[in-house]
Formats: C-alpha cells, sequence, structure tokens
C-alpha cells in the first residue's frame, strides 16, 4: 500500500469530540468514605446502599489494581479523579420529563445523533441519555410502563422500586468482584434499570446512550438488566466523549439476569474518545459486564463492537448454570494509532445441556494492540456442554500487534469445544482486485473489513447495525497506504 | 502477590534441594567456571522457587506433590541391582525393535551404564558430559555459560537447578555437511536404587551443536521400573546453517515418576527441526519445548501424543519464537485422557516485527474417555506484523458416538470399538514418526495402553 | 481516437527489477479485438497489469495512453472509472462481501465517475438480472461472498459478468481459459461474445489457441520475451497451435513498425 494513499487518509477527525457548556454540578477531586456519602446523599439513597457502597469502598482499599492485562498506560492516581459531575437543572429536582430537560442538553444528544424527541424517533427506540454522573432522560417511559416493563434510570430505580434493586444489584458481579467492580460499587452514580416482567416480549429495542462531558471525571455507571421468565428484550449501548489531551477512566458495571425461558440481547457500540494520532488522551475503558443465565433455557447474548477509547480492557461474560441455558458472544474490536484492546469473554458453563459461542473479530492498525482474552470453562457437572469459539484477526500495516489467548478448561468428558483461530491481512491482490473494479483503496479496506466483521455485525439490530458499519470505515481512516 | 501466596510446601523443598546441591558442588573438582555455573544455579533457583500455579506457566500444574517429595542424588557408583535391572529393562527393549546398530548413551539414575558405540559416523562426536567436563571442559564451557547466562533473565527454576546439579547428560557434535545415518539413542532407565534412603533424583543435561548442513536423528527415552523418581532433563541443540535434527522424545516412566524435560533449539538460517514427544504419564510430567527460529527460513514440526490415566498429570508446554522472516511452523498435539488423568496443553506462538511472511499453525485436539479426567488447553498466538498467515484451533471432546456404532454394526464390541477408535486418534502422531522401528515399538506400547483402560467398568 | 496506444513499453518488476517487458507496441481501435498469445513467461500477465495499474512493476521506458489521457499516470482505480477492465486470470476473493453488493458498489462508483445517476437497488438488481442470463450465473452465487467457494469455472464467468455490469471501454482478459473445461468455456466466451458492440475494445490474452475458436479475433500477436514478435489475423493462431511457439521463437523479431502495421490494417 502507498504512503500517498495512507497520507490522504489520515484526515478524519473524531466527530464526537466537542465539548458542550452548561453548568454542572462538581464535587472535588479524590475519594474518601466522605466522597461515597456525599454522593450517596446527594443521591438521597436508603441507608442500605449507603452501606453497601461503604463496604464495597472498604474493599476496594484491600485490593491491588490488576497488571495481568496485555495493556500498558501509567498509574492512574485515584485522587485526581473527580467522582461525581451532574448537570445543574435550573429547575427543581430531576427532570420529570423530556419537557424539563435543559435546552442544551437536548441540543448536545442532537448534535451526537441521539434523539431525545419522541415524536422525531421513527425507529422505536427508547432512549435513557446518562452524561457525567446522572441519567438526563428517559424516553418512552410511560409506553413501557404500558406492559409493565420498569426502564428507568438507576437513581429512580433505587428510589422507585429498592426491593428489585436490592434484590440484584451485585447478585452476577459481588461489589468484591474485582478491582474496578469494588470501584465502581462504592461510587456508581447513575445508569440504566430495566425489569422485564414475566412473558412480557419488550417492544421495543431498550437503549443508553452515555456521554463523558466534564473534564477530570471518571463515569462509572451501572445497568442492571433483570429479564423475568420468558421475557424478551434487546438492549443497546452507545457511548461517546469528548475530545481531551488527559485520559479519563470509565469503570462501569453491567449486570444481567435472565430467569427461566428469557432471553437478553445486549448490544454494545462502544465510541469513547480514542485519543490522538500520536496516543494522547483518550477514554481508559475498564469494564465489567456479566450475564446470568439463572433460569432453565435462557439465553444471553453478547454483542459488541469496540472502536473507541485509548484503552478497551473488558470481558463481557455469561454464567450459564440453568439447564440448556445459552450464551453468546460476538465482538468486534479495532485498535487504530495507539489503542490498546484486552478484550473477550468468559463463558462458564455450570449448569447441564449448556451451550456457547463465541465469535471474536480483532482488527489491528497502525500501532494498535488487540487482544482476545477469553475462558471456556466447563465444570463437573455441565454434562453435554458444547461451545464453539472463532477467534479471528485482521493485521492492516506492520506496526500493529494481534494476540489471541484462549483458555479452555475441562471439568466433564462429555464436553465438546471447538476453537479456532486465524490470523491475515488485507491481501494485496484483495486491495488491487477491488481497485480494479473501481473503489478507491479507502472504500476497498472499508468493504474489506466490513466483510471481515460481518458475523458479528449481523448480530447487530437493524437500527444499529449500519451505524456499525460506518464507524468501522471511519476509525480504520489513516491506517491504510 | 505470586511470591507471597506460595504454599509452605513449595518452600520447604527448595531448602532441601538447596543443602543437596551445595554438598554436590563440593564433593566435585571442577574448574571454576563450572563452580561458579553451579552456584549461581543455587542462588538462583533459591531465590526464585517451585513455581506456584499463580505464574501463568504453571497454572494448571501444581508442583507440591514433588515439592513435599525427598528425593535424593545417587553416589557415582552404580550398584550391581541397578545394574541387573536396567540390563532387564534394555533388554526388553531390544526385543521390541530398536535396531543393534545405532550408537547408544545408557544412562540408570542417572548415572552412564554403558556405551554402545554401534556404526557411528565419522567425526560426530557422541560422548557423555561428565567424560567431557573431566577431560576437556574447555569444549562446553561456553555454550554452558551462555545458556546459564540466558536463563538467569528468563526466571527458569528447573533449568537454575539444572544448572546447580550439572554432572552427566550427552555432548553430541555433528560437523558440517555430515548427515548421520543411524539415530543415535540416549536411554536412560530409572530403577529402584537397592540402596536405602529416598528415591532418586537425576539432572541431566544435553547439549547439541550441529554444524552447517548437517542432520542427524536423535532418540531419548526415559523409561521407568516403577520405581518414584524425578528427572529434571534438558536439551539445549544449536542447529547451524541448514542443518536438520530430528528429535523422538520417548517418555514412558512408571506411574510413581517425576519428569520435567526441556528441550530448547536455536536456529540459524534454514535450519529445521521436528520434534516427536510421547509422554505416556508418570505420576506428574512436565514436557516443555522452546523453538527459537532465530534464523531466516527456519522451520521447525513438534508433534506430541500425550496420554494420562488416574493419578497421572501430563502438562505439554511449547514455545515457537518466529523472530525472522520466511520462517515455518507446524504443530500438532493431542492428548488422551482417562480414568481421572489430567492433561494440559499450553502452546504459544509469537511472531516478531521482524518476521515477515511467518507461516505457523497449530492444532490441538484432546480425548477424553472417562467421566473424571480433565483437560486445559491454552492454545495463544502473539503476532506483531501483518505479513503473515497464522492459525491455531483446538478440540476436545469424547469419541464420537456416531464412529462408536458404526463399528458396533459392523460387529465389533463396544470396547473394541473404542479402542480401536483411540488408537486412530493416536496413531496420527505415530505415523509422523521417520523410523520405521521406533514407530512399530510404538504402535505396541500405545495398543498396550488402549484396552486395559478401556475394559475399565467406569467406561461401559 | 485511438482506444489504447502502447508505444515502447519497458516494465520490470519492482521487487527485484528484473525487466518483463522489452518494447511493447500496439494499438486497439474501437471495437477490434485483439489476441494476445504467447509462452508461458513472455510477459502477457504482465502487460495485462501493467495496463491495470497493478503495483508492483516499473515502468521504465515508453508510454500507454488510454483515449488520449497518460495511462501510466493514473492509480488503479481511476483507470477502471475510465473504463478498462481486466478480467483476471485468479479472481479475489473477499470473504464476507457479497457478490451483489460489491458489484453494485463498483457500479455506482464507476457511473458516479462518468456524471450518471447512482443506481438503487431496485434498478441494479433489475441490470444484474439482466446480465447474469449472458453468463448463465445462478442467483446464489451472486448472493454469495465475491468468489469465495466458487468453482474455477464461476469464478470465470463472475469476471465476465463484472465485465457485462461495468460496461468498460476496454477489456482486457487475462487468460478467461484457464482452468475451464469446454462448456465452462463455451458459456464465458458466449458472454464475451455478446459483448462486441463495434465499440468497445478488447485484448484477449490466452496461452491456446481453443478460446479463439470461440472468441474469434480481429488481430492476433504473439509475445515472446518481453516483445510481440509476430503479428496477423485470426490464422496466425492457427498456424501457432500447429507449428509451435518454438516456430516462432527462431523467427527475427518483427520491427515497430510492422506490428503498427498489421494491427492498423
Amino acid at each position: 500500500m502507498s504512503d500517498a494513499v495512507l497520507d490522504t487518509l489520515t484526515r478524519q477527525e473524531y466527530p464526537h469530540g466537542f465539548v458542550t457548556d452548561i453548568d454542572t454540578d462538581v464535587i472535588p477531586a479524590g475519594l474518601s468514605e466522605d466522597v461515597v456519602r456525599l454522593i450517596s446523599n446527594k443521591k438521597g439513597e436508603p441507608e442500605w446502599l449507603l452501606d453497601w457502597r461503604l463496604k464495597a469502598y472498604r474493599h476496594w482499599l484491600t485490593m491491588v489494581e490488576p497488571k495481568w492485562a496485555r495493556v500498558t498506560y501509567p498509574p492512574i492516581d485515584y485522587q485526581k479523579i473527580v467522582y461525581y459531575a451532574a448537570p445543574r437543572s435550573s429547575k427543581e429536582g430531576a427532570p420529570k420529563s423530556l419537557a424539563d430537560v435543559e435546552p442544551e442538553l437536548l441540543a448536545m444528544y442532537e448534535k451526537l445523533g441521539v434523539p431525545l424527541k419522541e415524536r422525531e424517533i421513527l425507529a422505536g427506540v427508547a432512549v435513557d441519555a446518562v452524561i457525567d454522573s446522572v441519567s438526563v432522560a428517559t424516553t418512552f417511559k410511560e409506553k413501557l410502563a404500558s406492559v409493565g416493563i420498569i426502564f428507568c434510570s438507576f437513581s429512580e430505580a433505587v428510589r422507585e422500586h429498592p426491593d428489585l434493586v436490592k434484590k440484584y444489584l451485585g447478585s452476577v458481579v459481588p461489589s468484591s468482584d474485582n478491582f474496578f467492580a469494588a470501584l465502581n460499587s462504592a461510587v456508581f452514580s447513575d445508569g440504566s434499570f430495566c425489569f422485564i416482567p414475566k412473558g412480557v416480549r419488550c417492544p421495543m429495542e431498550l437503549s443508553t446512550y452515555f456521554r463523558i462531558n466534564q473534564a477530570d471525571t471518571g463515569q462509572f455507571e451501572r445497568t442492571l438488566i433483570v429479564a423475568e421468565q420468558g421475557a424478551v428484550v434487546s438492549y443497546l449501548e452507545g457511548c461517546t466523549a469528548p475530545k481531551r489531551d488527559t485520559n479519563q477512566l470509565h469503570a462501569a458495571v453491567v449486570e444481567l439476569v435472565a430467569l427461566d425461558d428469557a432471553q437478553i440481547k445486549y448490544s454494545t457500540v462502544q465510541n469513547w474518545y480514542p485519543g490522538d494520532r500520536e496516543g494522547k488522551g483518550g477514554i481508559y475503558n475498564f469494564v465489567t459486564k456479566r450475564g446470568k443465565c439463572a433460569g432453565r433455557n435462557s439465553r444471553i447474548s453478547w454483542t459488541q463492537v469496540e472502536t473507541g477509547s485509548a484503552i478497551t480492557w473488558k470481558y463481557p461474560s455469561c454464567i450459564l448454570l440453568g439447564d440448556g441455558s445459552v450464551g453468546a458472544f460476538y465482538s468486534v474490536a479495532l485498535t487504530n494509532n495507539y489503542q490498546q484492546a484486552d478484550t473477550g469473554t468468559k463463558m462458564i458453563h455450570i449448569g447441564k445441556n449448556t451451550r456457547s459461542t463465541i465469535v471474536s473479530k480483532g482488527i489491528s492498525a497502525g500501532h494498535g494492540q488487540n487482544t482476545y482474552r477469553g475462558a471456556v470453562t466447563i465444570m463437573k457437572n455441565a454434562e453435554g456442554a458444547r461451545n464453539y469459539s472463532q477467534c479471528d484477526s485482521l493485521l492492516i500495516g506492520d506496526q500493529c500487534g494481534a494476540h489471541t489467548f484462549p483458555y479452555i478448561e475441562v471439568k466433564n468428558s462429555s464436553a465438546t469445544l471447538e476453537h479456532e483461530a486465524s490470523t491475515s491481512k488485507i491481501g494485496e491482490d484483495q486491495l488491487f482486485y477491488c481497485r480494479q473494479r473501481g473503489l478507491s483503496a479507502e472504500d476497498a479496506v472499508s468493504l474489506i473489513v466490513n466483510g471481515f466483521a460481518k458475523r458479528v455485525l449481523k448480530e447487530l439490530p437493524m437500527e444499529f447495525a449500519v451505524e456499525a458499519q460506518k464507524l468501522l470505515g471511519v476509525s480504520l481512516e489513516g491506517s491504510v497506504g | 502477590m505470586t511470591r507471597a501466596a506460595r504454599p509452605t510446601a513449595l518452600h520447604e523443598g527448595v531448602a532441601t534441594l538447596a543443602e543437596a546441591a551445595a554438598d554436590f558442588a563440593a564433593a566435585r573438582h571442577s574448574p571454576p567456571w563450572l563452580q561458579k555455573l553451579r552456584r549461581s544455579g543455587i542462588a538462583a533457583f533459591e531465590r526464585l522457587g517451585f513455581p506456584s500455579t499463580y505464574d501463568e506457566e504453571w497454572r494448571f500444574t501444581n508442583l507440591a506433590p514433588l515439592a513435599r517429595s525427598p528425593f535424593s542424588l545417587l553416589p557415582d557408583d552404580v550398584t550391581l541391582a541397578e545394574r541387573t535391572a536396567a540390563f532387564e529393562l534394555e533388554a526388553r527393549l531390544g526385543t521390541i525393535g530398536f535396531s543393534a546398530s545405532e550408537p547408544r548413551l545408557s544412562f540408570v539414575n542417572g548415572r552412564l551404564l554403558r556405551r554402545s558405540p554401534g556404526d557411528l559416523t565419522a567425526g560426530v562426536l557422541f560422548e557423555c558430559m561428565k567424560d567431557v567436563l573431566a577431560t576437556s571442559p574447555e569444549r562446553v564451557e561456553r555454550a554452558l555459560v551462555a545458556r546459564a547466562a540466558e536463563r538467569d533473565h528468563s526466571e527458569h527454576f528447573f533449568g537454575s537447578l539444572g544448572d546447580a546439579f550439572l554432572d552427566e547428560g550427552v555432548v553430541l557434535h555433528v560437523p558440517a555437511n555430515t548427515s548421520v545415518t543411524e539415530p543415535l539413542f540416549i536411554l536412560h532407565v530409572s530403577t529402584p536404587a537397592g540402596r536405602a534412603g529416598a528415591p532418586s533424583m537425576v539432572h541431566t543435561r544435553n547439549l547439541f551443536t550441529f554444524e552447517e548442513n548437517s542432520s542427524a536423528t536423535v532418540i531419548e527415552a526415559y523409561f521407568g521400573a516403577g520405581a518414584p523418581s524425578f528427572t529434571n532433563a534438558r536439551t539445549e541443540v544449536d542447529l547451524g546453517r541448514n542443518a536438520r535434527l530430528h528429535h523422538i522424545k520417548l517418555q514412558l516412566e512408571g506411574p510413581e515418576a517425576f519428569h520435567v524435560g526441556h528441550l530448547s533449539v536455536a536456529h540459524a538460517v534454514g535450519a529445521t527441526s521436528a520434534s516427536h514427544v510421547f509422554s505416556f504419564g508418570g505420576r506428574l510430567v512436565r514436557n516443555e519445548i522452546a523453538m527459537d527460529l532465530a534464523g531466516e527460513g527456519a522451520g521447525t514440526e513438534l508433534y506430541g501424543l500425550f496420554c494420562a490415566n488416574s493419578g497421572q498429570h501430563v502438562d505439554c508446554h511449547t514455545l515457537i519464537d518466529h523472530v525472522s522472516p520466511r520462517a515455518n511452523s507446524v504443530e500438532l498435539y493431542k492428548g488422551v485422557l482417562d480414568g481421572t488423568g489430567r492433561g494440559v496443553f499450553d502452546g504459544k506462538i509469537v511472531v516478531r516485527p521482524g518476521a515477515v511472511r511467518t507461516d505457523a499453525r497449530q492444532t490441538n485436539r484432546n480425548l477424553i474417555l472417562s467421566d473424571s479426567a480433565l483437560v486445559d488447553s491454552k492454545p495463544q498466538l502473539e503476532i506483531h506484523n501483518n505479513d503473515v498467515r497464522c492459525s491455531h484451533g483446538s478440540t476436545t471432546g469424547r469419541l464420537d458416538a456416531d464412529a462408536v456404532f458404526y463399528l458396533r454394526s459392523r460387529g465389533l464390541s463396544p470396547e473394541a470399538a473404542r479402542a480401536l477408535l483411540t488408537y486412530a486418534f493416536g496413531s496420527e502422531l505415530i505415523e509422523k514418526v521417520g523410523s520405521a522401528d521406533v514407530r512399530a515399538f510404538l504402535e505396541g506400547h500405545l495398543r498396550a495402553w488402549l484396552p486395559a483402560n478401556l475394559a475399565a467398568p467406569e467406561n461401559r | 481516437m485511438n482506444l489504447l496506444e502502447i508505444t515502447n513499453l519497458h516494465a520490470s518488476i519492482e521487487e527485484d527489477g528484473h525487466e518483463i517487458l522489452k518494447g511493447i507496441d500496439l494499438v486497439i481501435r474501437p471495437g477490434e479485438v485483439h489476441a494476445l498469445m504467447g509462452p508461458n513467461g513472455s510477459g502477457k500477465s504482465t502487460l495485462a497489469h501493467v495496463l491495470s495499474g497493478r503495483p508492483g512493476y516499473v515502468v521504465t521506458q515508453g508510454s500507454a495512453r488510454f483515449l488520449g489521457m497518460d495511462l501510466l499516470a493514473m492509480p488503479a482505480e481511476m483507470r477502471a472509472r475510465e473504463g478498462i477492465f481486466l478480467a483476471f486470470q485468479y479472481p479475489v476473493e473477499i470473504p464476507g462481501v457479497s457478490n451483489t453488493y460489491f458489484l453494485r458498489t463498483a457500479v455506482n462508483t464507476v457511473r458516479k465517475h462518468r456524471g450518471q445517476p447512482e443506481l438503487d437497488a431496485i434498478d441494479f438488481l433489475a441490470l444484474l438480472d439482466e446480465k447474469a442470463k449472458l453468463v448463465e450465473m445462478e442467483e446464489t452465487l451472486l448472493n454469495r461472498s465475491v468468489n469465495e467457494g466458487f468453482s474455477g469455472g464461476e469464478k470465470k464467468r463472475n469476471e465476465v459478468l463484472q465485465m457485462a455490469v461495468l460496461d468498460p471501454k476496454l477489456a482486457i482478459l487475462d487468460e478467461t481459459d484457464s482452468g475451464l473445461d469446454i462448456d465452462a468455456l463455451r458459456v464465458a466466451a458466449s458472454g464475451v461474445n455478446a459483448l462486441r458492440d463495434g465499440a468497445r475494445g478488447m485484448l484477449v490474452i490466452t496461452h491456446y489457441q481453443r478460446l479463439l475458436d470461440y472468441i474469434i479475433p480481429d488481430f492476433v500477436h504473439v509475445l515472446s520475451d518481453g516483445k510481440i514478435v509476430k503479428s496477423g489475423d485470426k490464422n496466425l493462431a492457427k498456424e501457432l497451435e500447429a507449428k509451435g511457439y518454438s516456430w516462432i521463437e527462431k523467427e527475427p523479431p518483427a520491427t515497430a513498425s510492422a506490428v503498427a502495421g498489421a494491427a492498423a490494417r
């Protein structure tokens, strides 16, 4: 590939990198028990939740930041992070409806392409919009409530549905699970809560749009989705942040619970600011996501398109507890310039006849480092468990890296496991073939990459698949020569 | 976190070993460099301690049973009882098919039993390490010191342990443009020592140097008569330009044996190697292979068959390091696990930034025959440039029920059907061996391993 | 205006500097079908690659003009958009990209370049459907990934289909007959013949005469060691078939003017 083509491709800017000037309630940087109390107090939380936070905080103090991932970054000073930032509303209290949301905020989401005005939404997607530490608006709440679905901010769920929150919070990712999960449990601010009651098939896509706006803040959201017996839901999250020279930490926790015959499909299009071409700035995306297939024949599937963040470090996992439960992980992770990704999944087969599928497509360009790390564990009593894993890497340029670290542990002989992986580059002859048919080099690369990732992209809800395809093309700009 | 969490058993074992090593070093009259090498070996293994399961490389293999067991070095003299037992074992091998013309060095519990010169190609040196250290130590000094220095950085416990007890083994030198036709045979037999005291431990070191355009086949075999033993065997090979090594390792010790083996091969430009490992268990077996494809256009093939039955643990670790352009590697490892047997496959392929046009393929297949067998598989790729073709695959499962049924429908008993299919699974690796004698021997051994296991009630 | 005008073209392999083309002269006018024959290693495919802009070659001397434009100064995709089509000897597989989607992207890129409106999905499918009949292409192949899992014959038919849809001004067919059985050859050739319209030029590269039984050329050139050593009409191909390439290699090389004369005849 010629250098000239490379140069023409380097102009693309991160389109979501603007800062919105909004009046924000920010607490001073630093972390202590008092800060945990302050956050809890600002949110008017009940005593039990404060205790839960404090317990997590005290446990976190005893923990050491893990180092095993194949990512490098300078030490994080946890005392320099702001743990709470909320847009200040001129009106009293949280917005009751969209009419109460500040116009600047609506304009910001408009600019991001996330429409919060219900009448303008064609696709039938309910959106919860989270900025920095709080949820600012949730659409279609009433319509969803009419079929018994609760879709609201986490703070609201704590106020309105404390029993449900108490029952399920930490039931999949305990507050002591790992360093970043413990930190999140202590200081989590907001996020989304979804509850799909027994037998209900959610009539529309649910979606949360996460935005970091304020400088020096960490975003520690918490998402909890519970699907009761036979319930079906599809959920999507999107993420963006302004361009800044400094790194910002995003340490979220997502918990999914699927009871008998329930199905949860969780899709992520992660486009946090990745840093500039020299690797300066960008979000550290250190996230714990885990689903529990608690019931018989329940299904949880994770689909992720990871194009943003300076560092992505996450393993959306499934605990396949219920007999006949099914877990799936479909991932496209793209690293360009100096981005690093260490991502994958854990499939823990506990119940009988549990099945899991892993399809991971890593794309490395520039100096990008992309690691697939996954574990498939077949426990002693998981009779008849099956797993199929496919992990492919595509390398673009000679400075990048692609790494595959699968762990396969089998403690039951009736299991059948298959793991395949391959590494390849975009062939010169593929590029030339496309160009001979009139495509530019950029379009040819985008086409080939999308073809490579197709098996994952087709798992995305229709409304977002097109978006993801474009994102892959855009994120690769500058990588082809 | 890793060091602090080390169980105490792992500590105690180290202290005992350090004492034994100090005694051993004091009793040997050696040139200063060798004394220094042994001393730094002791210091290193004491500092490192037995690896624990918190070490990523030892995640699936717990060394506590080894660390807890007392082992001692045997005196230099081979007793009559050892000699008799070893000859009996060797004679049994002779009838299985190895020819008498091959040059052979036989050891019993780590000490030289006898030399059989066979038809050794002119110019080839095939000697025991102890003799070389006694008569012309300068011939091995550079290689031994250089390897030990490399090890300083790699924090390799068993390598340092081997340095501390460096004494015996085989030194092989193949001159340029020489093809050794007869396979060179290194036989280790462990027998009950015939003395009171702790079971024996053996630290053996082989050093092979292949000059330009030379080639040879080396068979390393480890047999046991059933006594508890600990063997720490290292083979270090330097392949010159376009040299070719065929290495066959047969690990057939008793169910009480501890065995840690390590083969590392440095490849110059165009050098190629093939490694065949057949491991039929022991209480705890670890086979490590490290292929350094430093020369452009080098190549390596790695084949392994590991079988473990109740009470056995076999861990296969391979590393293929693609450093230079246009190197190829092919790897196929298969595990057969029965009873409460446990198998581990950990294979890593690294492709360095400059190693363009690398072609690397790795496959691991595991067959589980019982309800209580376990297997862990960790096939890894670490790729640092884009001009490569790499793939790996891993499967784990039972025998194909359809295939069993097909054979039964042709009149075979379920046991016979399962034995036949298991044999077919393993024999793919045997077929890759060049020597017909070795193939015949292994076919017999695999057959003998099978029916008894498959007739066990739990498999019915 | 001449469609293609190659003058004293010299080209080497970029990596090792080895010269493959040692002075090619060739003129193709609108509507003409030229066959280029020659033994293995004579430079036939290299000429196709150099004309279509494949990376890896360096032109050291001479020129190639396409409709008066300096062809060699244009990147590969611009040559394609201007109307040069190469039917590959070894069509490339692109996993995950459907044949239909690929072709529609290509067609619309070319149409945009020509100032024509882009085709929507429905119009495109109608066009594709019509052209697919030319090469007896099954619909299932259109929905599969580009060339992935196609047989040799299917790949070559797919090339001719792409040519039909992209409607080039000059088509270069690089050993389209290689690896085809007689039935597949007939289908591919009839597709090509259907695209002979008196305006489109074609350069048909082949090792064997048998393709020329189906695609009757106006001119036949023989390439040997990087030069055109003999030119004639379709009977030259038959003569070659009977006498073999060694017959040509013994003859003194033709002069550039003789070749130009043959082409102009």
